[in-house]
């Protein structure tokens, strides 16, 4: 007994120490020291993240069991078969415009296409991520669940991946969907737009779809995330009025930074109030702009996967991050 | 664990909600009891009292305001004793597109349980609570009763060492409240605390050891249930035939007398033992016939009663 | 340690990833500008704009993906605007200009909107304002046809097609042949359809500038021999303007007027001609005899606004006041334009 409560001990020195260093990496990355924030800023990430593991010992089966039962309670919410209908709709309406000329069509069918797929994405994410912890709490499951010897930071997290998982399945159906009009309807589209000397091929264009279809699922995390992050303190139905606010609201995360960033001094509009407030909102929203490779799509130009991968690695950890502080929340709620 | 064995021990334990931004509400108030292991321990009270509350503070679903708890020896919230505790909730809900085996197995993966081991206890269990044939069913389409039993073979699944009850026979039928007691008596049986709150005082009399009477959020009364029960009563005859001339004769030895009941029951009130068998004799000698010479015990509603008409004269 | 000191502690904690996740952030935004993959963000063109377009902008860009369909469905409106003649230059309401702006703003890379607008511009409202005879009004509308062409090129770079429209409407409107060939010449760059070299060819003729013009015939004869119009083209300039051109650059320039003339008595408002007898005089040092010839080559043909704005070079280089008849159609920046009634000293464009 003894010995377990010195290792406990020593667990937790070692975690406040790890969280010290952290601290300090931070100031250089704010400090920008060497011009090396982005690997202060990284490594101090993974310190919090280590030391959080050590001080909360998360029990991944208690969570992996709640994320599985969130996923196979969700498929049975009525709501989601309707939205995957209608996306599933949507997708094979794109294909119905033809009256315009061959690189425009394909420009339509893969708005609507991708569009549909990211507007269903997008309610699922936040009418579940809403939904599932308040709905909890209505029905007093989680009087039950937490009662049993299950973390309230190990629910959330199981709560979460449920959540996701879901989202991840019905964005399969849909883009599995979506492809299968793409590879009926782009193939001529493709070969009219070569014929009149267009670089693109087939394949690169098929890429693309999937990239972004891949990128859509990683937006649908954060989305999720903050739509389950707020649903811990508020009701179900201001969370998912929050998080589609800002959804729209962080789709516009650069107009913000180019607001921040303005130096024309004959646009009398943007004072230096307006681009302080800009900054702190640009600061605080998430980008869901960086999930959209639309310019690429357009243009046929190969995307990345480089680019996916930063992309999809920073919206994990956002998406963490705000995890953590649903983790919190949760944690101090009373029910 | 202490030598004497308490499962669960509060002191001054109290949750103040706050109602808006300045009003308030205790839960409960000053809570300070003991429950020892083995026993039924029966937390009684009506609607409102803060039966719930309390328990949700000592399953850590509520942080108290002040005072302390321990449950197992471990602080209240802590998450190492929750392996080792049963929660049966009041009108349980669960997920509803799963069957019992299903649900069973979710919350027996919770405790960690896996495989042989979980499938063979989710059988045991579900024999036990008398579910086994309707184990197919799924959880909406079962009756209050049926989810009770789930819910009492859920908080089994682990053999917790102690196991909290709310309001178990809520909503049962005669049939159905009678199998609950005998579950929970089995439970002391084998050596478990049982922890139950109930406004049902008449389902909980025979069921405890020990109770505590709590009403607008503060403990009235609290001990084993035979102490609860007598203190202060005196002993009773009960007899039919009862003539006024016998009335007469023991006028000065009874300290009451409760008129006939619809059956010609009448209760005859003496101070102890010795006057009531005088009373006893007076009256058989007089032709009654004497059905019962014993304690007066009072039931838990009259005691009950008497608190909380205390409490209104405070 | 508190409940409330460990929510504090929670708070902090998180506070501080979120610092250290701004890095990360930045960097992948520097990549997203460096590799292409921000959106256009014409947060300058929204200042300067109508507010009600401003609304459908931030709108259709809140609906990310979607603002692709977004621009589909209001460019269906302007199509109806159209056929109910509310895109009309005369009793406008200005919704029409409001949705073309907003579609091009909406969906840059969506290449019909920028044509659309530049040809309804450049076209359909000039043209109506020439009918009321209001030219500055017609030279306002070209201008503003070419700057949406212009701008959508910078939305689509990697593209002929909307060079190819600067650079026709530099020839067919403008009549500006030097812009014209320089914008031709940017989309041989990129696959580009078989007559735009020719169109090339066309510009110097006209302007005229024989051998550029012979250089891009060769041109296309080279990439397709079967292109009967430059082999017409060849032979037409080679028979009747090289001669004069080569007398002229001899600096024998009596000789040279007499060959053009030769050609000039068969057909006396021949464009090409009436141009190369004008040149041959200025580069012989007779302006005066120049400025007549251009007025006559901008008076005698049909809309013909190249000569109208050399006759109004001439006319400052000589101190005199341009002819009141002479319409002269700017082109460049709007500071330079002329006012409407006439009048006063004629500007110049800058670099002539």
């Amino acid at each position: 007994m003894d010995k377990k409560r010195g290792a406990g001990v020593a667990a937790r020195s070692l975690a406040i120490m790890l969280l010290l260093v952290a601290i300090g990496l931070v100031a250089l990355a704010v400090l920008n020291l060497q011009g090396l924030r982005l690997l202060f800023g990284s490594l101090a990430l993974l310190l919090v993240g280590i030391a959080a593991a050590i001080l909360l010992q998360p029990n991944f089966r208690a969570i992996y069991r709640v994320a599985s039962a969130t996923f196979f309670e969700a498929r049975r919410r009525r709501f989601m078969n309707v939205i995957l209908i209608f996306a599933v709709i949507l997708v094979g309406l794109s294909s119905f415009f033809a009256t315009l000329s061959p690189s425009a069509e394909l420009n339509m069918l893969l708005d609507i296409g991708l569009g549909s797929i990211r507007l269903c994405g997008m309610l699922i994410a936040v009418f579940l991520g809403a939904r599932l912890i308040a709905d909890e709490v209505d029905k007093k499951t989680v009087d039950v669940i937490l009662a049993k010897p299950v973390r309230r930071a190990e629910f959330v997290i199981g709560k979460f991946l449920g959540a996701w998982i879901t989202v991840t399945c019905f964005l399969l159906v849909m883009g599995v969907a979506f492809f299968i009009v793409y590879q009926i309807k782009a193939p001529q589209l493709v070969a009219k737009m070569q014929a009149v000397g267009m670089a693109l091929s087939l394949e690169e264009t098929s890429a693309n779809v999937l990239k972004a279809t891949l990128l859509i699922l990683f937006e649908m995390m954060v989305l999720t995330s903050i739509a389950i992050t707020v649903s811990t303190f508020a009701s179900w139905i201001f969370s998912a009025v929050f998080a589609f606010t800002t959804y729209f609201a962080g789709q516009l995360s650069s107009y913000f930074h180019h607001i921040a960033t303005f130096n024309d001094k004959s646009v009398a509009i943007i004072n230096p109030s307006i681009k302080m407030f800009s900054w702190v909102i640009y600061r605080l929203l998430p980008h869901f702009e960086f999930f959209d490779i639309r310019e690429k799509l357009l243009t046929h130009d190969p995307v990345y996967w480089e680019m996916i991968g930063m992309t999809a690695g920073h919206g994990v950890l956002y998406s963490l991050v705000l995890v953590a502080l649903a983790c919190v929340f949760f944690s101090y709620r009373e029910f | 664990m202490g030598e004497i064995g308490i499962a669960i021990r509060t002191e001054g334990l109290t949750k103040v909600y706050r109602i808006g931004i300045r009003g308030t509400h205790v839960g409960i108030g000053d809570l300070t009891v003991e429950v020892p292991e083995g026993e039924i321990y029966g937390l009684v009270g009506p609607n409102g009292a803060g039966k719930t509350t309390t328990l949700k503070l000592l399953l850590g679903l509520l942080f108290p305001t002040s005072g302390s708890g321990e449950v197992l020896g471990l602080p209240l919230g802590s998450p190492d004793y929750k392996a080792r505790i049963g929660y049966v909730p009041d009108g349980p809900y669960f997920y509803d597109h799963l069957n019992a085996p299903e649900l069973l197995r979710f919350y027996g993966a919770l405790f960690g349980l896996t495989g042989k081991v979980l499938e063979q206890r989710i059988a045991e269990l579900l024999e036990l609570v008398g579910m086994a044939d309707r184990a197919h069913f799924r959880v909406h389409e079962y009756s209050k009763g049926m989810r009770q039993r789930v819910a009492v073979a859920q908080a089994l699944l682990n053999d917790p060492d102690l196991i909290f009850l709310d309001e178990p026979t809520a909503g049962l039928d005669p049939m159905g409240a009678i199998q609950m007691r005998n579950i929970v008596l089995d439970l002391r049986q084998r050596g478990k605390t049982v922890f139950l709150c109930s406004h049902l005082l008449k389902d909980m009399e025979p069921m405890c050891d020990r109770v505590a009477i709590v009403s607008r959020g503060a403990l009235k009364l609290t001990g084993p249930i035979d102490e609860v029960l007598q203190a202060g009563a005196g002993y009773r005859v009960r007899a039919t035939g009862v003539s006024p001339e016998t009335r007469r004769k023991i006028e000065a030895v009874v300290t009451g007398i409760v008129e006939p009941d619809a059956d010609g029951v009448a209760v005859l009130k003496a101070a102890d033992q010795k006057r009531a068998l005088e009373v006893a004799n007076t009256a058989a000698g007089d032709g009654a016939q004497v059905l019962e010479v014993g304690p007066d015990r009072r039931t838990l509603e009259e005691v009950f009663i008497d608190v909380v008409e205390g409490q209104a004269g405070d | 340690m508190g409940r409330r000191e460990r929510l504090f502690l929670g708070i902090f904690l998180i506070f501080l990833a979120w610092i250290a996740l701004q890095p990360m952030d930045d960097w992948v935004a520097q990549h997203r500008i460096i590799y292409g993959y921000n959106r256009p963000t014409p947060i300058t063109k929204i200042v300067e704009f109508r507010p009600t377009a401003v609304t459908g902008i931030l709108a259709g860009a809140m609906l990310g993906s979607f603002r692709g369909v977004a621009a589909n469905f209001l460019w269906l409106k302007m199509q109806r605007l159209w056929n109910e003649g509310q895109a009309s230059a005369l009793g406008r309401t200005g919704e029409a200009e409001d949705v073309m702006r907003t579609v091009t703003l909406l969906d840059p890379h969506w290449l019909e909107p920028w044509t659309f607008a530049g040809w309804h511009y450049s076209y359909n409202l000039s043209y109506e304002a020439e009918a009321a005879h209001n030219y500055a009004r017609q030279g306002e509308f070209i201008q503003r046809g070419l700057n949406y062409l212009v701008e959508g090129v910078s939305y689509n770079p990697g593209t002929y097609d909307l060079y190819f429209e600067v650079a026709w409407t530099y020839f067919d409107k403008m009549k500006e042949y030097d812009e014209a060939a320089k914008w031709a010449r940017a989309t041989l760059t990129f696959s580009h359809p078989e007559f735009i070299p020719r169109q090339i060819g066309h510009a110097y003729e006209r302007k005229p500038d024989i051998p550029q013009a012979l250089d891009w015939y060769d041109y296309c004869m080279k990439q397709n021999p079967a292109d009967n119009t430059a082999k017409g083209a060849i032979l037409t300039i080679r028979e009747r303007y090289l001669p004069a051109w080569r007398l002229m650059e001899q600096g024998k320039y009596d000789e040279a007027l007499k060959s053009t003339q030769y050609y000039l008595n068969v057909d006396p408002k021949g464009r090409i001609g009436l141009h190369l007898k004008a040149t041959i005089y200025e580069r012989k040092g007779d302006l005066q005899k120049a400025l007549e010839t251009w007025r006559y080559a901008a008076t005698s043909l049909s809309i013909n606004w190249y000569a109208e704005r050399q006759v109004a070079r001439l006319s400052a280089k000589l101190g005199v006041p341009a002819p009141a008849d002479i319409v002269f159609l700017p082109s460049g920046p709007p500071s330079l334009r002329r006012p409407t009634g006439a009048g006063g000293a004629l500007p110049t464009r800058p670099g002539q």
